[in-house]
């Protein structure tokens, strides 16, 4: 089964970034980008690509798939 | 800093507080259906008024929040939350156990069924169905909310 992995927490690390201020910059609550980092909650397409657009890199940098194989 | 919570932050407050209201909600439903059963007429005629006066704070808050949707007539960008997807979801369990129930609605409520209430009039029957609902609702919302536990920002310590 398919899982998605993401580098939030790396690109936030080396932009110096919050989850309060990377939530705050891309419209959404910081439970939301928290819950996303760790796993619990798979984002809409727009959440994926705002955030890629506010780390300015294409959303596979940030979000991949693995097929666990 | 800036501590102002955003409009994310808003919404995520209103869905918490939808789920939070909905216990006191069941409480008085319960309540009215138990005083009505123990014949109390003052405390009828109060519980009466207040389920009335919450129901009609519900139909309200439900009819402007529908408005407000419809003028925006923006797609599914406010639902884009761990928080709505979690209130969705309380949602669609409260629906499926209240199904469930109903399904065995004649074995609970009629006679002497499972609950051992003799004759419960229909009205009290549906308030106490309410009530499950909104229970089960606001059950499974903190409990989802839970699950995700919050933990801190690691690099908002100290700054």
């Amino acid at each position: 089964m398919s899982s998605l992995h993401n580098r939030i927490r790396v690109f936030r690390a080396e932009h110096r970034m919050s989850q309060a201020e990377l939530a705050r910059a891309i419209g959404v609550s910081r439970k939301t980008i928290s819950t996303i980092e760790v796993g619990r909650f798979v984002p809409s397409t727009v959440i994926a690509l705002k955030i890629a657009r506010h780390f300015e890199v294409p959303v596979e940098d940030i979000f991949q798939l693995s097929d666990g194989e | 800093m800036n501590d102002q919570p955003n409009r994310a932050e808003l919404l995520d407050r209103i869905n918490t507080l939808m789920a939070t209201g909905a216990l006191p909600f069941a409480a008085l439903l319960v309540l009215d259906a138990l005083a009505d059963a123990g014949v109390d007429s003052t405390l009828v005629t109060v519980l009466d008024w207040a389920a009335k006066g919450a129901l009609a704070v519900v139909v309200v808050l439900l009819s402007v929040a529908v408005a407000r949707k419809a003028r925006s007539g923006k797609p599914a960008g406010d639902e884009d939350s761990y928080s709505a997807t979690t209130l969705r979801k309380a949602l669609a369990a409260s629906w499926v156990a209240t199904f469930v129930v109903l399904t065995q609605f004649d074995s609970l409520f009629d006679g002497a069924g499972i609950l051992g209430v003799a004759e419960l009039p229909l009205v009290h029957a549906g308030e106490i169905l309410t009530a499950f609902m909104l229970v089960v609702l606001s059950l499974t919302y903190f409990g989802l909310m839970a699950l995700a536990s919050d933990e801190p920002d690691p690099s908002e310590e100290g700054s």
